[in-house]
């Protein structure tokens, strides 16, 4: 048995449940996987952890449990490790250099382009705004309100805050902001825009992948995943209201 | 200005400011060449300055330190 392919093959299911993937994913991932490093594994997927069972045909099975990787949402990572699967699945790269290729994957430093994802997340939510029937004005509130609110979800969440206390905070100083045009009278459509300042903090991939996993029948996991996005929402509601009961914004 | 023009500029210039200092603290530590790490003008408290419970493994607390003579 070696513990290092198997050690490698629970980092790898952990890792992919902590950058987003939905558990069908992660299953058939795994089992090309370990087909390919000439392994069976079984794989028991909860909401924060993931318990292998691999054997490799001797009579003897190993158990391994992780705790989800904390990391974020990443595709790139769920993409890059799914390639890295069927490499291992077509015979073009052994189990040793497998391993090596993951440990790359996984200690890239953070995300580059931190400054680009914060201009075009305030881009892709200004054009919501003109979406909803929101004017140049609202628009230009929006993108101002996202800007803020974003910048201060990154800052706090590399700090390793927790993420709901983060959304809170996002979603407050956007919504207090976008909030100018009821204020100072800006703009023809006030409302679109402390509406859509926070959509940017709706969490559409947690709530994807729970209806993902509930079709798949892992309902722990969607039950799990939509209680967490649930929550996130919550959170991003409660800023959106203390913003707008601070300003006296009650008749939107 | 009305009320809800000054609520609305105190709320506003909280970031304004915090990133203002951020800025000014990087600024600062880069031209003095710190070898360590510098501490924050704004930071909040650990979950575990707010939230200590006797029996809390000192050895995983950061600010064990500061919490010897509880």
């Amino acid at each position: 048995m070696n513990a290092k392919t198997y050690d490698f093959l629970a980092d790898y299911a952990a890792t992919l449940l902590g950058c987003g993937a939905t558990c069908i994913r992660i299953e058939k991932n795994l089992k090309r996987l370990a087909a390919g490093c000439g392994v069976t594994a079984q794989v028991q997927i909860m909401p924060a952890h993931v318990t292998l069972s691999v054997s490799d045909g001797s009579g003897y099975s190993r158990v391994i449990s992780r705790p989800m990787a904390r990391g974020g949402i990443n595709f790139d990572v769920n993409a890059r490790l799914s390639r890295l699967s069927w490499a291992v699945a077509d015979g073009h790269i052994s189990a040793d250099e497998a391993i090596k290729r993951f440990q790359e994957i996984t200690t890239e430093t953070g995300r580059t382009g931190q400054w680009q994802e914060l201009l075009l997340a305030s881009v892709a939510n200004t054009a919501f705004c003109r979406l909803f029937g929101g004017d140049p004005a609202s628009m230009l509130l929006v993108f101002a309100a996202t800007l803020v609110g974003y910048r201060i979800k990154q800052v706090m969440i590399a700090r390793g805050r927790d993420v709901r206390l983060a959304f809170l905070a996002a979603s407050f100083f956007s919504a207090s902001i976008s909030a100018a045009g009821h204020v100072f009278h800006l703009g023809g459509t006030p409302e679109i825009a402390v509406g859509t300042s926070v959509l940017y903090l709706i969490p559409g991939v947690p709530y994807i992948n729970a209806v993902s996993d509930l079709i798949d029948r892992h309902y722990l996991c969607a039950f799990g995943r939509f209680t967490d996005a649930c929550v996130l929402t919550a959170c991003l509601s409660a800023g959106l209201c203390a913003g707008m009961y601070l300003l006296g914004l009650y008749d939107i | 200005m009305t009320e809800q023009s000054i609520i609305w500029c105190v709320i506003a210039g909280i970031p304004a400011i915090a990133f203002l200092a951020r800025a000014a603290e990087r600024i600062i530590s880069e031209c003095r060449h710190r070898q360590r790490p510098g501490t924050s003008l704004f930071d909040m408290a650990r979950e575990r300055e707010m939230l200590f419970i006797p029996g809390d493994d000192p050895a995983k607390d950061d600010d064990a330190d500061e919490c010897e003579d509880i």
